[in-house]
């Protein structure tokens, strides 16, 4: 189990498509998965859901945007 | 960062980009975790998405043999010192000489790759043993027990690569077999003091290879928030335990008695209990339950969720107080079986524990159960002040005999659960072992 919120978002990049963003232009066109790479409950996986629940709330992000499990971490 | 960037090389990633969520989540409040987020972890993460990544460098090692410091003792301890290869205490220089003395004890290819450790994916070699049981300052004859030690470490149960996490927890060491006589480990007064050269050394080389081979090191992989030193290796009384008839700690890993055994795992803390008084197992075991309990708090996420049950308290007892208990017909599974029904916490304290004070989201001991996720123990009512047990069953508990024959003391040490699983390991010795021997003395 890895606390390290760097880990975490360095895992945020593994599925996302090329796009565009409010301020930058980035519009991502298919749907993104978070992956986290430690079991549920742990702080790595509060991380990413924290961030999945901002993004969604915000509409950072308009496709669907869901959590995957690395498979080390199943 | 640089826990991340270190990481990623040992993962074979070295490019991978990063982003990063300012401060720590859990002391931020909602909206300063948002702004964060929004402002500085977003942005990063789209650039990283849009722009292409830094081209991949490799950063080559030298070769296990190759000669990287020529010297006296001070130039080669200044030159492992300033590359991050000790400890910050002096190391005995491994020599080719000297590596060839350990590799004698070991009747095994010095190339053959024993695991890959992570983080930095490092291969676990005969020959990395020798020379960090060199440096560590350990004696040839104990290699036996370095390649045991290897051989759990690389065991994907104890899990090796948590040993860089935030708690900080260490290793310990038990030893168990005729291996400790012979090779005057200390197993008596000051059982856990360094001190003695076998106890300690190897001690010693469990914390550098962590360091050297699989990656562990501060500022880096080893997120330690305090950390402390090594422990030094904890070798069991099997005489006061065979004098009582209760089983030594190999014959509970699974092992035959008599046999050469290391069993590790890792700790994150614990402590001492003083003066446990009484002349029966109702008078003494009260005491013991009680301080196990409190000495496992934050620990209890390894009983439930993803900690899925992998608790494993260990209690060292000195002889003289299981003599005692053991005059009364109690057996080691009886003392276990009494720690699991006195070792308990009121449920409402267990779930604030994890709900509310470690921030580990929902917490709740009856859905857990209803879901199987769990024993029935931990609901056998909806009364909040119902007692619950910190472990599944009772032979999660584990117990050894050391320390002063003569003092009523007690050690508890808390368990880090799957981040340091218990694991044991026969020691298998050379053909040749007390020819070996003889030659060294």
């Amino acid at each position: 189990m890895r606390e390290s919120l760097y880990l975490l978002l360095a895992a945020v990049l593994a599925a996302a498509s090329a796009g565009g963003h409010a301020q930058s232009g980035w519009k991502p066109e298919k749907a993104i998965e978070i992956v986290v790479g430690s079991g549920s409950g742990t702080g790595t996986d509060r991380t990413a859901r924290l961030i999945q629940g901002i993004w969604q709330e915000h509409k950072e992000i308009l496709t669907d945007l869901g959590l995957a499990r690395a498979p080390s971490a199943q | 960062m640089r826990q991340a960037a270190t990481t990623s090389v040992g993962l074979g990633m070295p490019n991978i980009p990063l982003a990063l969520v300012p401060g720590h989540v859990g002391t931020q409040s909602k909206e300063e975790l948002r702004r964060n987020i929004l402002e500085v972890t977003t942005r990063r993460v789209i650039e990283n998405l849009t722009v292409a990544p830094a081209a991949d460098v490799e950063q080559p090692e030298p070769g296990a043999r190759d000669i990287i410091c020529k010297g006296g003792f001070k130039a080669v301890n200044r030159f492992f010192y300033e590359n991050e290869l000790s400890d910050g205490l002096p190391i005995v220089p491994p020599t080719r000489e000297e590596v060839e003395s350990f590799l004698r004890f070991a009747d095994r290819d010095p190339d053959e790759v024993l695991g890959v450790i992570l983080p930095d994916s490092r291969a676990a070699t005969i020959w990395s043993i020798a020379v960090n049981g060199a440096m560590a300052g350990c004696r040839p004859e104990y290699m036996p027990i370095l390649v045991a030690l290897i051989e759990a470490m690389c065991d994907p149960e104890y899990g090796v690569e948590h040993s860089g996490n935030t708690p900080g927890a260490d290793t310990l060491i038990i030893l168990n077999g005729p291996i400790i006589k012979q090779l005057g480990f200390n197993y008596s007064q000051g059982a856990l003091r360094d001190g003695f050269m076998p106890n300690t050394s190897i001690g010693r080389f469990w914390r550098l290879y962590l360091r050297n081979v699989a990656g562990f090191l501060p500022y880096k992989n080893d997120k330690a928030t305090f950390g402390n030193t090594w422990r030094v290796v904890l070798a069991e009384n099997e005489d006061a335990l065979k004098k009582i008839g209760w089983e030594p700690n190999s014959v509970e890993m699974g092992f035959a008695a008599g046999d050469n055994t290391v069993t590790i795992a890792r700790y994150t803390g614990g402590g001492s209990l003083s003066s446990v008084s009484g002349s029966t197992p109702g008078e003494m075991l009260p005491y013991l339950a009680d301080t196990v309990q409190k000495y496992h708090m934050w620990q209890l996420t390894f009983t439930v969720s993803h900690g899925n049950g992998s608790l494993r308290p260990l209690i060292v007892v000195s002889p003289i107080i299981a003599e005692t208990i053991a005059k009364a017909g109690w057996s080691k599974s009886d003392v276990k079986r009494f720690l699991f029904e006195h070792a308990r916490l009121p449920a409402w304290q267990f779930e604030r524990q994890l709900r509310d004070w470690n921030i580990r989201g929902v917490w709740n001991l009856e859905e857990d159960v209803r879901m199987g996720r769990i024993p029935k123990a931990f609901h056998e009512s909806d009364d909040p002040n119902r007692m619950v047990p910190i472990v599944w069953e009772p032979e999660d508990f584990m117990i050894a005999v050391s320390g002063d024959p003569l003092r009523n003391n007690a050690y508890v040490f808390a368990h880090n659960g799957f981040l340091g699983y218990p694991v044991g390991r026969k020691i298998q010795l050379p053909r040749d072992w007390e020819r070996l021997l003889g030659s060294q003395s």
